[in-house]
């Protein structure tokens, strides 16, 4: 019979399973991933919160109610999976971060956020709260107050941002299914370097209540996992509206855990901004799974450095306007590598965030042009591999480009319209190291992403291994 | 007018202090954004083109 610890090494409709069949139990898991944390976060430090109290407690509830043989219980999706979330999530209790050292003096939530709360409905049991840049405005979860967040592949080397800790925790196999947040790349990113599997749903589809904002223009929530199936069975069990998210769209229930396949998928390769802004092994990693779609016709969109630049504006005029109150009287309080773009985004002239809201409709408009001819479009996550922690400058295009802001050049202009991405993880591409591939599709079509990154993973195309954390 | 007077006009005006030892941080901050608003600014387009920023107004609470 397999131990707690080896369930928590298998994909979380795997562990539900076992939970069902009495093989395992909540307890244990929580146990199991407690002290697979313990074990290896000190060198991956992706834990900011650990909720051992909290997690033991749903976890007992659990096991009384599997006692009695409730029915209902059995057939929640993610019975007894043990589940992590960035610390921008309201957790009951806890005080929520978002990276910052600024947030730490204020009073703890009272309730949790509304897709924590929906994934506990769904059977999952929240065991801690993870690392992030601060207030999500970074691609590498560099963060000068809690410590950078290791890839769990190479310590020396960044897990992405802003949702590192979110990808890095799945990557070693401390929790199998966390929650991050994505505005530019903040799922996508890490998800390619830490060779993990997330979605980003499409642009509202998924409410953000009692989550720490960072550009409401550009917010999205949505899961990591080692597989396919794990994404889709907790995106299903966080779909529907909430009327507190004023972004939330009302959408009717549109399940994606069925995992379809679609015979006659039309697949596009993005080509250039998005080739010409990869290095060889992101494009390697295209060629690679185009491949074995059978994948050749090419898609160009236009003016995708303008889009790109459109939510660059957004991003940093929306942002520091938030946070203005604090800019003025402690910007010392601030993240170091992202202080003084807070402070430079505070004064941008209107005209130009008028504008780029402009520019980024026109750039949805002639993109779903494009999506009449192709289901789901392919292109790298990040220009490269994960660069080793402190990387300043990286090589792009034949340009000398800041390495931090540009692991976000390939996911920008996508989240910029809001489209919907699963990012799936590419071995050999590269040496020793992941990279990974977005799968687009049209809004709302979260079900072909999510049906053909699984399509990919049965037919050995795309993995996600556990970090041999040796 | 200069990127460098423009900052320091514009957050006087906003009474945003920029500290000294971060004046050029943020400097070189506004010219990355100052370049790539260039990129949208010089977007040509119309009245007929509407922004991505949509409004949803709020109704009453039920009684």
């Amino acid at each position: 019979m397999s131990s707690a610890a080896d369930w928590l090494a298998r994909p979380a409709c795997d562990i539900a399973d076992a939970v069902r069949r009495r093989e395992v139990g909540p307890t244990a898991l929580v146990e199991a991933s407690l002290a697979r944390i313990a074990a290896t976060d000190a060198r991956v430090n992706a834990f900011i919160d650990i909720t051992a109290g909290r997690a033991h407690a749903e976890a007992a509830a659990l096991e009384r109610r599997l006692a009695t043989g409730d029915a209902a219980l059995q057939a929640l999706p993610l019975l007894g999976v043990p589940f992590a979330v960035k610390n921008l999530f309201d957790v009951a209790g806890l005080t929520t971060l978002a990276g910052s050292k600024i947030e730490r003096s204020k009073p703890a939530a009272t309730a949790d956020a509304v897709l924590v709360q929906r994934l506990q409905a769904a059977g999952a049991v929240l065991v801690g709260a993870l690392n992030m840049d601060e207030y999500a405005y970074g691609f590498t979860t560099e963060n000068s107050h809690e410590g950078p967040c290791h890839n769990p592949h190479d310590l020396t080397r960044i897990a992405g941002g802003s949702s590192g800790g979110s990808a890095a925790a799945v990557a070693a196999g401390q929790v199998p299914l966390t929650l991050g947040s994505d505005t530019n790349g903040s799922i996508r990113v890490p998800a390619s370097l830490c060779g993990v599997f997330g979605l980003k749903p499409t642009f509202g589809r998924l409410p953000r209540t009692r989550s720490y904002p960072f550009v409401a223009s550009l917010d999205h929530l949505g899961p990591f996992a080692r597989s396919a199936r794990d994404l889709a069975l907790a995106y299903d069990a966080m779909q529907g509206h909430d009327p507190e998210d004023p972004f939330n769209i009302a959408r009717p229930f549109e399940p994606t855990a069925a995992l379809q396949a679609a015979p006659g998928l039309r697949i596009g390769v993005l080509g250039g901004w998005f080739r010409e802004m990869a290095l060889p092994e992101a494009r390697a990693a295209v060629d690679h799974v185009a491949a074995a779609l059978g994948a050749a016709r090419v898609v160009e969109w236009p003016e995708v450095a303008r889009a790109r630049a459109a939510a660059f504006v957004i991003t940093n005029a929306e942002s520091s306007a938030l946070h203005l109150a604090d800019l003025k009287t402690r910007p010392q309080d601030f993240e170091p590598l992202s202080r003084d773009r807070f402070l430079a985004g505070a004064l941008l002239p209107a005209a130009w965030v008028v504008q780029a809201q402009r520019v980024r409709r026109w750039f949805a408009q002639q993109v779903a042009q494009s999506f009449v001819d192709v289901d789901v479009l392919l292109a790298p996550a990040t220009p490269c591999v994960a660069p080793t922690i402190g990387t300043e400058w990286l090589e792009i295009a034949g340009r000398k480009l800041p390495a931090r802001a540009s692991m976000g050049l390939l996911t920008q202009p996508v989240s910029c319209i809001g489209l919907p991405v699963c990012t799936v993880p590419v071995w050999g591409a590269q040496a020793s190291l992941p990279i990974g591939v977005q799968l687009i599709a049209a809004p709302w079509r979260e079900d072909r992403v999510l049906s053909l990154a699984h399509a990919l993973e049965q037919q050995g195309v795309v993995r996600a291994p556990l970090a041999a954390l040796s | 007018m200069s990127h460098e007077t423009y900052v320091d006009q514009t957050a006087a005006l906003l009474g945003l202090p920029i500290p000294a030892e971060y004046r050029d941080g943020v400097l070189r901050y506004f010219c990355i954004a100052a370049d790539l608003a260039a990129l949208v600014m010089a977007m040509p387009l119309g009245p007929e083109h509407e922004s991505a920023a949509v409004f949803v107004p709020v109704e009453p609470p039920a009684r």
